[in-house]
């Protein structure tokens, strides 16, 4: 198949006087229909350019004169058409795959409309399929933390860290909707599915207007639409996992859908996974007694798109992440049970208005729901039917929102405003006794509900030829019948180039965050309750400053930034807030206090070529201050590791084999040591060991090695695909946590070094 | 497949700097005395042969002056006492006893339910310190015995399986909680053999309890239980609780009322024994009422009952 191009000539604003045209479309993938994310159009003749939106759509004013645009998008053969437009036009672009190139890292800002500003990355599914995986198990979070300054947590966990921020402060967003825990069994495991996604993109530095709510960063993940061309099947059977994805039309070239379904085996196979099992117990009995073969976590996505006609397109998406453990003990009469679920329901309705205004109406349904439940069966048949004691986290999102995208001459406008009305149930606690004397059924703390209105403006513009401007304000107002918190929020951002390959960039963006997770772990852990600004507890606010170099010589990239960013009303549990009573209002427990981060990224990308590659290292130093923390004084964030680099590597022999290592190393974690005995000499002459200061040491420093091969075979309409590997190769005894024996801090490590297998089975229609 | 080798633990080295010794202040107002002790902080060293408990004894002082006030009125002046204790140590050749000297301050004063008591400590070199908590007003308290013949299961004292008919002693303990204060209690069982645990976990069966509130008495004595009267203030509330007389002879069940603060030092005392072996956890700092934020001055009065 090649590269094709649908024109059609548009009849309105034909006007003989104009000296410009418009060219829009759509740009998709020839052999699936979908759409080509971040896909950049050139007019070759004026080098001026745009890049589709996450609909694919595009919108370029070029003039009357004869030109050549060219539509490119990594990993696509390079598509060029030769235009002489009188009139506006639209242009839909099929592009196709280049075998000839090989696999691509990590998608760059080569090229696209990301390469204008500083801080913004992209990574496809393919990319992380390249790469090695823990257990084999690919995993969008983790691919992440090799990009420059992005951090990590614990040994082998999700959890990611953007520039010194913790992780509540990344906004994520699937399909546009945000999702509130991203992750299962303790972080071992994100709850992205690879097979489910198109692409992601992470804004660190200049956040475009239309996105605000948290202060470090926003994951927009795009998931696939479903081949609207044929079906297409895969079953993936992997050791801790097994996953299926099943997509097609409907209506060929009409209505599409994606289908894609994880469950882990852990309580399944106990027997065979008898190793893993007490591994993951190794961990989840230290931070909660869980055992996880007693314990299940399964995602669904499902998503259908129905193509109206030629400007008006539907879309419907499902996601559901499940985590469940249920203990009963027959013996001792007693059941445990935990659950935490992510659901997501959307429906989007893209409409083009006319060739320089596309439009997308959202209306969707968010919610994330922590709930565990302690009951003692006594004498059932008689009269004590249960006691129990049962803690439930909620948050829920019912939002709608209209995003429009214009262009003007040489201006691109974004607008759009956006409801969202959120309801919390921060640790209610429901205590039910009944018996035959005393009878007790109370309820502690009720839930909250908040409104926010945003609207957002965003104009890019080139102000003169070297220099493209984007300048954009974020508007919100946070309110209930207590309080109204409105703020204003600045973006701008610049691209000055005065060089062919040479980028300038300067960002300076302002985020507010009515959010926040209060946690009490260093884990992270599904308990950790989301909880809303208040009257006491103000929205957290963040300013960041960044400006970078970049240089794209053929087939590389050199970037290097640097930054600096403050924070306000962060907030922390009160020291010993865990042993305040279950009943009191979470909003005694915190403290509010500030955060200063400041560092420098560089990094070297080779994108194209059989071997490519990533080379990074990021500086950074993240503090925090409290005034009733640490006895006021200054101290290193939790996840502030100042050096961190890494090394990603693919090499491709041919279609079929390819070789993939990553090399990371990051300084060690903080850590607070009770370096101080008391001696409670009243009753029992009681030892307490205390700390003096907050972060006070750190752990050993973090570096692994990890190795993949791939195979892959196809055939007409089956293939199947080999994945083989070694996580950690050199057996680095990477500390997971710290043990105080009392005299000696030990570091400890989960694990030493860990192979890994999977199987994939792909079958497809003609 | 998948396979994993965990690596053994890696010891790491780390001092402790600018270590400034601190007054540890540990106070408690009964019902007819008032008692305290004040010991110097100690640094921890992190060497593998280090054992801090067993031979180099706290340093407790004898050199304040302190002074306790009731209703903001003077009450009392504590007096400096001196008692002779011996430990247990442990070097190469095995265990020896040594003796050494532990300095407390005492006044025995009748003291009165709701009225706030403030201590008023001056150090020669720690400067001043105090403390202030509020004695707690008693409740009403009733016992109901009778006996049931029901079927009960439970691990006996052998550690054996234990499901049948028998004959139960069924307590009801009824607690009239003060309306005009928040009240705080701290309950414990005491019986007449060992391995009480599993009778608890079977014959108390109250949410209250169910609500990970405990409190760590000493290594050897079960955990009692902490529970505030935030769901039943001013009202009666009855615990009650099924034990196999066959099984025990003499039980005892022991109240505190204990003030507030010593409720918080408790609730962090549990969860400091909870998350001290949890690395995972965000250290707990002791609750303090201390000016300088370490230690404690609270009141508790104790009321038993027999059986």
């Amino acid at each position: 198949m090649y590269s094709s191009a649908q024109t059609k000539s548009l009849d309105q604003n034909l006007d003989p006087n104009k000296t410009q045209v418009s060219i829009a479309g759509f740009i998709k993938d020839a052999e699936n229909n979908e759409a080509l994310i971040g896909s950049y159009v050139v007019d070759t003749c004026l080098s001026i350019g745009t890049s589709s939106n996450n609909y694919g759509y595009y919108n370029l004013i070029i003039s009357k004169q004869p030109t050549v645009l060219s539509f490119s998008f990594i990993g696509y053969k390079t598509s060029k058409l030769t235009v002489n437009c009188k009139k506006d036009t639209i242009i839909n672009i099929f592009l196709t795959k280049d075998n000839t190139l090989n696999e691509v890292l990590v998608k760059g800002n080569y090229n696209t409309q990301d390469a204008k500003y500083s801080g913004v990355e992209r990574m496809d599914a393919k990319t992380i399929n390249a790469l090695p995986a823990i257990m084999g198990v690919p995993d969008l979070l983790k691919s992440l933390t090799l990009l420059p300054g992005v951090s990590f947590g614990n040994e082998a966990t999700s959890g990611f860290f953007v520039r010194g921020s913790s992780s509540d402060q990344n906004l994520l967003l699937l399909d546009g909707v945000p999702l509130y825990n991203p992750y299962h069994l303790y972080g071992y495991f994100s709850v992205f599915n690879v097979d489910a996604i198109n692409s992601a993109t992470l804004y660190k530095g200049a956040v475009p207007a239309k996105f605000g709510g948290r202060l470090a960063s926003v994951l927009d993940v795009q998931m696939h639409e479903g081949n609207s061309k044929r079906f297409k099947s895969k079953l993936t059977l992997g050791t801790v996992l097994t996953k299926a994805l099943i997509e097609g039309p409907i209506i060929k070239d009409k209505t599409s859908f994606s289908i894609t379904a994880r469950r882990s085996m852990l309580d399944v196979y106990p027997q065979y996974m008898s190793s893993l099992i007490s591994f993951f117990n190794g961990m989840s009995q230290a931070s909660d007694g869980m055992d996880v073969s007693q314990y299940y976590f399964a995602d669904y996505n499902l998503k259908v798109n129905h193509k109206l006609d030629d400007k008006n397109r539907l879309f419907m998406s499902f996601y559901r992440s499940d985590d469940y453990y249920n203990n009963q003990d027959t013996l001792l009469a007693l059941q445990d049970e935990k659950r935490w679920v992510n659901t997501i329901i959307s429906t989007r309705w893209n409409k083009i208005y006319s060739k320089n205004l596309f439009s997308n109406l959202s209306v969707y349904h968010s919610r994330y729901k922590y709930n565990t439940k302690k009951s003692i069966f006594y004498n059932q048949a008689e009269s004590y039917p249960e006691n129990s004691i049962a803690y439930v986290s909620e948050i829920m999102d019912f939002s709608g929102k209209m995003d429009f995208d214009y262009r003007f001459k040489q201006h691109r406008i974004m607008f759009g405003g956006q409801y969202i009305n959120q309801t919390y149930k921060p640790a209610i606690t429901t205590i039910n006794k009944s018996s035959s004397n005393s009878n007790l059924d109370t309820t502690y703390h009720a839930s909250i509900n908040n409104n926010t209105v945003k609207f957002y403006l965003e104009d890019e513009y080139p102000l003169f030829d070297k220099l493209t401007l984007n300048t954009g304000l974020h508007a919100s107002l946070y309110f209930n019948s207590n309080m109204l918190y409105p703020s204003l929020q600045p973006r701008l951002s610049l691209n000055f180039k005065p060089l062919k390959k040479v980028s300038i960039k300067a960002s300076y963006t302002r985020m507010v965050q009515y959010t926040h997770l209060l946690s009490n772990t260093w884990s992270g852990d599904p308990s950790d309750m989301w909880v809303p600004s208040t009257q006491l507890i103000k929205p957290e606010n963040a300013n960041q400053l960044e400006i970078g170099i970049s240089y794209s010589p053929k087939k590389w990239k050199f970037s290097a930034s640097v930054y600096a960013k403050n924070m306000n009303h962060l907030i922390e549990y009160k020291e010993g807030a865990s042993y305040f009573n279950t009943q009191s209002d979470w909003q005694s427990k915190v403290e509010t206090g500030t955060g200063k981060v400041y560092g420098f990224e560089f990094s070297i990308k080779k994108e194209y070529g059989k071997l490519t590659g990533l080379m990074s290292y990021a500086y950074s130093k993240s503090t925090r201050q409290f005034e009733a923390l640490n006895r006021g004084q200054t101290f290193d964030y939790t996840y502030d590791r100042p050096h961190q680099m890494s090394l990603a590597l693919v090499y491709s022999f041919n279609k079929r084999w390819s070789i993939s290592s990553n090399w990371v190393f990051a300084s060690g974690q903080p850590f607070t040591v009770a370096d101080t005995y008391l001696i409670h000499n009243l009753k029992h002459e009681n030892l307490y060991k205390q700390y003096n200061s907050i972060n006070n040491a750190r752990m050993p420093n973090y570096h692994r090695l990890d190795v993949g091969l791939n195979y892959t075979k196809s055939f007409k309409q089956f293939n199947y695909s080999i994945g083989t590997g070694i996580y950690n190769a050199y057996g680095r005894s990477n500390p997971n946590y710290v043990y105080d024996s009392g005299e000696t801090l030990y570091a400890n490590s989960l694990m030493g070094f860990m192979p890994y297998l999977t199987i994939s089975f792909g079958f497809n229609t003609k | 497949m998948s396979s994993c080798l965990k690596p053994e633990p890696e010891a790491i080295d780390h001092s402790v700097d600018n270590f400034e010794p601190e007054l540890f202040l540990t106070g408690m107002i009964s019902k007819d005395s008032i008692y305290l002790c004040l010991t110097e902080t100690q640094k921890r060293k992190f060497r593998s042969d280090y054992e801090p408990h067993n031979c180099e004894q706290p340093v407790t002082d004898n050199s304040c002056e302190i002074d306790v006030l009731e209703d903001g009125m003077y009450f009392c002046t504590l007096n400096p006492r001196q008692k002779e204790k011996f430990t247990s140590c442990y070097n190469d050749t095995g265990a020896y006893s040594i003796k050494y000297d532990k300095y407390y301050y005492t006044s025995y004063q009748t003291t009165k339910e709701g009225a706030t008591y403030s201590v008023n400590i001056s150090h020669p070199e720690f400067g001043d310190l105090s403390a202030e908590t509020i004695f707690p007003v008693l409740p009403e308290i009733s016992i109901d015995t009778n006996l049931v013949y029901e079927r009960l299961a439970f691990f006996n004292s052998y550690g054996i399986w234990v499901d049948s008919l028998m004959w139960c002693k069924h307590l009801k303990l009824k607690i009239k909680d003060p309306s005009e204060s928040s009240n705080f209690y701290a309950f414990n069982f005491e019986y007449d053999s060992g391995y009480p645990d599993s009778y608890l976990i079977h014959t108390i069966k109250d949410p209250l309890f169910m609500n990970d509130i405990k409190r760590y008495n000493g290594l050897y004595q079960f955990p009692g239980y902490l529970f505030s009267d935030e769901s039943f203030n001013g009202d009666q509330y009855v615990l009650e609780f099924a034990v196999p007389k066959d099984y025990l002879q003499q039980i005892s069940i022991t109240i505190d009322c204990i003030s507030e603060d010593e409720y918080l030092f408790q609730c962090s005392n549990y969860h400091y024994m909870l998350t001290e072996q949890d690395p995972f956890s965000k250290p707990i700092s002791m609750y303090s009422n201390v000016n300088t934020n370490i230690g404690l001055f609270s009141g508790s009065y104790k009321m038993k009952f027999d059986f």
